[in-house]
């Protein structure tokens, strides 16, 4: 395996950081993990420390030097996470609508693929570099209830971001309620490929351009540069930010190239579109029109 | 999507012949701006602007695109050209008709006639979904006049829902957004996924496993009339396709709506294609079909003869 890691937490303008970020690894697997405790509740950073600890610790026993299967085993890590989270709150005495909450994301690489599962709005960024030709950017969706209103179409995203609602989320660790916990399928990664676990106070002021920058500069100058970044645009309030970046580098760049599952990219290289081209193409489409009197080119 | 946003063009600036009065909206891959011409009849402009590949500063007017975005940037202006290529050839009233292309700025503007209206997706979200079913007997059936048309010159639009159905004052629709419209013999590789949009796109666009083709558009069709009773999107079909928990229309809304239309929305939402409609102009008959059998059966009232349907 091959692979470059860079994470990073910050606290911005809040008194503490509620997030917690770790990554570990054995020769076959890899696992990374963020967790964002919840402002509204007492002890979010427990919340988010038990949560990892939780998750790290099943790594570390189960990952022997392979996992036998990684997405039971993320689903399984994160609902123990979720009992234990459940069990300190009780054992403090805590009243079940104050209790300790944290979203989760973690996620396993091995064998070349990766595969990840998460409650609550922290996300999990892949980006398929296709080097010359193209980018594809997948993002994992959030347990949030904006988001619910962006799949119903009732709001689009701009005012996702903008919207008042924009913090609650439906799913998480801890709490009364089982969390809903979202699996992914494995995806085979290929070849400068980019994995980015992140906070919503990361994502969140920066959007898709998070992930599109990450998988275009060397992970340890842009880590802190997204950062500053995120951090400027949120303004003094700002969250709490955590990132938590993977670059996949296949061991030998001359292997063939790893078909991903049908349906779920575009692997077809780009040709090369020139100024010609596009003088014809809207010279063709102007002479569609019934009359296209106006405009600027002819 | 994108937060790090281009600046819009300023209110007042020329464009040619026409002259920009504000933004209506931005998406990823461009922005929409209320224009006039030299008339001063209004015009929707869509200018092409990948947030993701180029960037405007405040008060520039050309985007500045890095050397090594250049070819993604031209990548996306040829599928700006299949949506101007296919509007550009068709006449239809259901569907947005297309006034003028031209090349400025180092980008290109897909010149639209404005109409005053709101969209489908805010028309539900004012009134919480449960649409009359006469209502939506007769706007569906535009919405699949103007499809026929649509895939009779050969094109899928594969992009229907809520927010790209306009509703004229008249309450009759338009088909906008032909952004992931396609040839259907040009359908080789999957689409890229970023054009989807859950719950309303086909099983098939998220899996290679069937073609595309007028089905997949029929699909979304079922969606949106779902989503008109529901106030919210189906379940997306990739998830159902592991684990359909897709309440059916016949199911959920036995009580106020007919057999017949509640039939026809779960049919168009079946997961295999072959078994949904076939073709736009056939389900638009059904719908358009009123007959007495097509009452609730549920309420007594209606049994009674209340009006309306």
């Amino acid at each position: 395996m091959n692979y470059n890691i860079i994470q990073e937490s910050r606290i911005g303008g809040r008194e503490i950081n509620q997030d917690r970020a770790a990554w570990l690894a054995t020769g076959d697997a890899v696992l990374m993990v963020v967790a964002d405790g919840m402002g509204g509740h007492l002890q979010g950073e427990v919340a988010a420390q038990l949560a990892v600890d939780t998750v790290c610790q099943r790594f570390g026993r189960e990952a022997r030097p392979r996992l036998a299967d990684p997405a039971r085993f993320l689903d399984d890590a994160l609902r123990h996470a979720h009992e234990s989270i459940v069990r300190h709150a009780a054992a403090c005495r805590i009243a079940t609508h104050a209790a300790p909450r944290t979203t989760c994301i973690a996620c396993i690489v091995q064998d070349g693929q990766a595969s990840w599962a998460h409650a609550g709005d922290s996300r999990l960024y892949l980006v398929h570099d296709r080097g010359e030709t193209h980018q594809r950017v997948l993002h994992t969706r959030d347990h949030s209830v904006v988001q619910r209103m962006v799949d119903d179409g009732m709001i689009g995203p701009e005012e996702a971001a903008r919207h008042p609602l924009r913090n609650r989320v439906f799913s998480c660790l801890g709490g009364a309620t089982e969390p809903r916990i979202d699996l992914s399928d494995p995806v085979s990664l290929q070849h400068g490929d980019l994995i980015a676990l992140c906070t919503d106070g990361a994502w969140s002021p920066l959007g898709d351009a998070l992930a599109t920058e990450l998988a275009r500069s060397p992970l340890t100058s842009t880590v802190p540069n997204l950062l500053d970044a995120a951090e400027r645009a949120a303004g003094p309030g700002a969250d709490n930010l955590t990132l938590i970046a993977m670059r996949w580098e296949a061991p030998d760049p001359d292997v063939p190239t790893i078909t991903l599952r049908a349906g779920e990219f575009d692997a077809q290289a780009l040709p090369q579109i020139s100024d010609d081209d596009i003088e014809r193409a809207v010279a063709d489409i102007r002479g569609r029109l019934p009359h296209a009197t106006t405009g600027v080119s002819s | 999507m994108f937060s790090q946003n281009n600046h819009a063009l300023p209110p007042g600036c020329e464009l040619g012949d026409y002259r920009i009065e504000r933004q209506i909206s931005a998406g990823g891959f461009s922005i929409v701006y209320l224009a006039h011409d030299a008339a001063g009849t209004p015009v929707a402009i869509k200018e092409y602007m990948p947030n993701a590949l180029s960037l405007r500063g405040e008060g520039e007017i050309a985007p500045n695109i890095p050397p090594e975005h250049q070819a993604d940037f031209n990548h996306g202006l040829k599928l700006f050209f299949e949506e101007g290529r296919a509007l550009t050839g068709l006449d239809h009233s259901n569907v947005v008709r297309v006034l003028n292309f031209f090349r400025a700025n180092d980008t290109v503007y897909l010149v639209m006639r404005f109409e005053t209206g709101h969209t489908l997706r805010d028309h539900i979200r004012q009134h919480r979904g449960r649409l009359s079913e006469a209502f939506l007997r007769k706007m569906f059936s535009g919405v699949l006049d103007g499809l026929g048309e649509v895939h009779g010159c050969g094109l899928l639009h594969l992009d229907i829902k809520p927010a790209n159905i306009w509703l004229r004052d008249d309450g009759s629709p338009v088909l906008l957004d032909f952004g992931a419209a396609r040839y259907a013999v040009d359908i080789g590789p999957p689409a890229p996924r970023a054009m989807y949009t859950p719950g309303y796109a086909a099983p098939e666009q998220y899996h290679g496993k069937f073609t595309l083709g007028p089905w997949t558009d029929i699909y979304a069709v079922g969606a949106c009339m779902y989503a008109a009773l529901a106030g919210s999107a189906p379940q997306a079909a990739d998830e159902r396709i592991v684990d359909d928990e897709l309440l059916p229309a016949r199911q959920r809304w036995g009580m106020e709506y007919s057999p017949r239309l509640l039939a026809t929305i779960d049919d168009c939402l079946r997961l295999d294609p072959p078994r949904r409609p076939q073709h736009a102009r056939a389900l638009q008959a059904t719908l358009n079909t009123d007959t007495a059998a097509d009452k609730p059966p549920g309420s007594w009232l209606s049994r009674i003869g209340l009006k309306g349907w």
